[in-house]
């Protein structure tokens, strides 16, 4: 059984957005509004005794093992695959945005009439995805997947911040990096199971 | 093993606003007031008007905080899809779903049952232009078996519009329950706190139906004032049980704690007139009695408007965790890549 997952190496992202822009041209995102992407990168400051970090913090949906997203929507138009993505089908989404307040990550985001429209001038109405409104978020690239490829933000990330794989492979690097219990997942204390996982360390220079 | 540190954002949504608001509010009273209405003219013997005016105002309620919530959807021609029955084995675990199907059957079984006493009620055939018409309508002889039909089975009728009635004002709370990041949400008090404000709320309406409209001082409205005056007191510690003991105990319920305890609408709307002024005016109305009407009905008024207010209040003042930071420079680079992709 495959497990798919995202590790984010903080300490090597160096905030480029060029798995925002990758993102939001293979998922058609509504790029005319910096609210709605699936991934963002947040520029953040930490504080660490009397000193300060500056890091990049990479945000996108944690495909949970218990995700309260899929049980709170009413059509089905949300669910979970075997491999673990969890997807929207917007032929089923009815837009009740049950799911985006059940989120705790705020990884989704409401595809009105208007980016729909907005959407066809930007992207070019004969090659549109996107032709009805919904709640839309990452699929972790579900039809890159399908064609043996990485998702568009992984492999375009110059640092190498973020690393894909499948959490059952124990080969995988994500796997071995995982089993250290090194990386953390997004407030598990919630009990949603998240399966994006981020590891850094606070430099010595601060400590 | 260095722990991984993350910044902290609070933020409120903005999603679900005032037309939520409403349908939550009505969706309760509306569904209340038909399970409360058959059960007094079942079982306490409520009379003709009353229950009419009660399930036909809860029927129009219904039908209105539905169709505000159809107006706040991205996609309404998909509705359809919780419309029919079987959606709910198909999820049984979204509340949505149930909620769908008591609201559906509470206003289907609520009509059935008023329809004998609809059908032999003067004053719809008295209506100016659609009265005439309306009488013909009725006397149809399909419109008129049905009418014996739901006569002859009233009481099962009853029960399913009364079960599905509780199950939509239980519905209006469990949909807020299962949002598990904001701790305002997510504790089990919410679904009894909107339940027991719904029948609070029903009760003030109907004490209002029965003071103004109907003029009718009994039995009934004492009755419906002493359980109003329970049901407000069951909601008072409800809600203090989850402002004191519940919420202190997490950041997002600190955060919703200090937003609601700066809301002059809060403190003033809901907790001094929708909450603790009817509870002294009804205890006052209760144990002293009142010579004129205009108290109970002003106070069945401050009732509702509380019952609104909870829930615009709920919904404004949930309050997310997120576990990243924008220290100000939010959007620096992400707007960055936005002027990138929209300057191309």
């Amino acid at each position: 059984m495959t497990k798919y997952a995202m590790l984010i190496n903080l300490d090597t992202c160096v905030g480029c957005n060029a798995c925002m822009a990758a993102c939001a041209m293979e998922n058609q995102t509504p790029v005319w509004n910096p609210d709605k992407f699936r991934t963002y990168v947040y520029d953040e400051e930490i504080e660490v005794g009397d000193k300060i970090l500056r890091q990049f913090f990479p945000k996108l949906c944690n495909h949970c093992d218990n995700p309260p997203c899929v049980s709170v929507c009413p059509t089905g138009a949300t669910w979970k695959e075997a491999n673990g993505i969890v997807r929207v089908n917007p032929e089923v989404c009815m837009g009740c945005q049950a799911c985006a307040m059940a989120c705790p990550y705020d990884a989704r985001y409401a595809a009105d009439r208007q980016d729909i429209s907005q959407g066809e001038a930007y992207y070019g109405k004969n090659f549109l995805k996107r032709t009805v409104p919904s709640i839309d978020k990452c699929d972790f690239c579900y039809e890159r997947l399908q064609e043996g490829l990485q998702p568009a933000c992984v492999e375009t990330c110059v640092a190498h911040s973020r690393i894909f794989g499948d959490l059952d492979n124990p080969n995988d690097l994500i796997t071995r990096v995982v089993a250290t219990g090194k990386a953390q997942g997004l407030l598990t204390e919630l009990g949603t199971g998240p399966n994006v996982y981020y590891v850094h360390k606070i430099p010595e220079e601060l400590l | 093993m260095s722990a991984v540190h993350f910044a902290t954002t609070f933020a409120t949504q903005d999603r679900w606003g005032v037309l939520v608001a409403a349908y939550l509010f009505l969706g309760g009273l509306g569904a209340a007031l038909i399970a409360l209405s058959l059960f007094s003219h079942r079982y306490f013997q409520a009379g003709r008007a009353i229950t009419l005016w009660g399930t036909l105002s809860g029927e129009a309620f219904l039908g209105f905080g539905s169709a505000l919530l159809l107006v706040d959807l991205l996609h309404p021609v998909r509705v359809w899809e919780i419309l029919v029955p079987w959606n709910v084995l198909f999820l049984p675990w979204s509340w949505i779903a149930w909620g769908t199907q008591f609201i559906i059957w509470a206003m289907v079984f609520g009509l059935l049952y008023i329809w004998p006493l609809l059908l032999d009620e003067p004053w719809f055939r008295k209506l100016p232009l659609a009265g005439p018409w309306l009488g013909r309508w009725f006397d149809l002889p399909l419109i008129r078996l049905v009418g014996d039909w739901a006569g002859r089975l009233r009481t099962p009728i009853a029960w399913v519009a009364i079960l599905t009635g509780i199950g939509t004002a239980v519905y209006t709370g469990l949909l807020l329950r299962s949002f598990p990041a904001a701790a305002l949400w997510a504790n089990d008090l919410v679904p009894p706190l909107f339940t027991v404000s719904a029948f609070s709320t029903a009760l003030a309406y109907q004490l209002i139906v029965l003071y103004a409209v109907l003029h009718q001082h009994g039995v009934m409205t004492r009755w419906y004032e002493r359980l109003d005056l329970l049901l407000i007191a069951v909601e008072i510690v409800l809600i203090f049980s989850i402002l004191l003991v519940i919420l202190p105990g997490s950041r997002s319920g600190q955060a919703s704690l200090s937003i609601l305890w700066h809301s002059w609408g809060w403190i003033i709307g809901f907790l001094g007139i929708g909450l603790i002024l009817p509870f002294v005016m009804e205890s006052k109305g209760i144990l002293l009695g009142w010579q004129r009407s205009a108290p109970v009905i002003l106070t069945a008024c401050m009732v509702l408007f509380g019952g609104f207010l909870l829930r615009h209040y709920f919904l404004a003042c949930g309050v997310y965790v997120f576990p990243w930071g924008n220290a100000g420079h939010d959007g620096v680079l992400g707007a960055g890549i936005y002027h990138v992709l929209t300057t191309h």
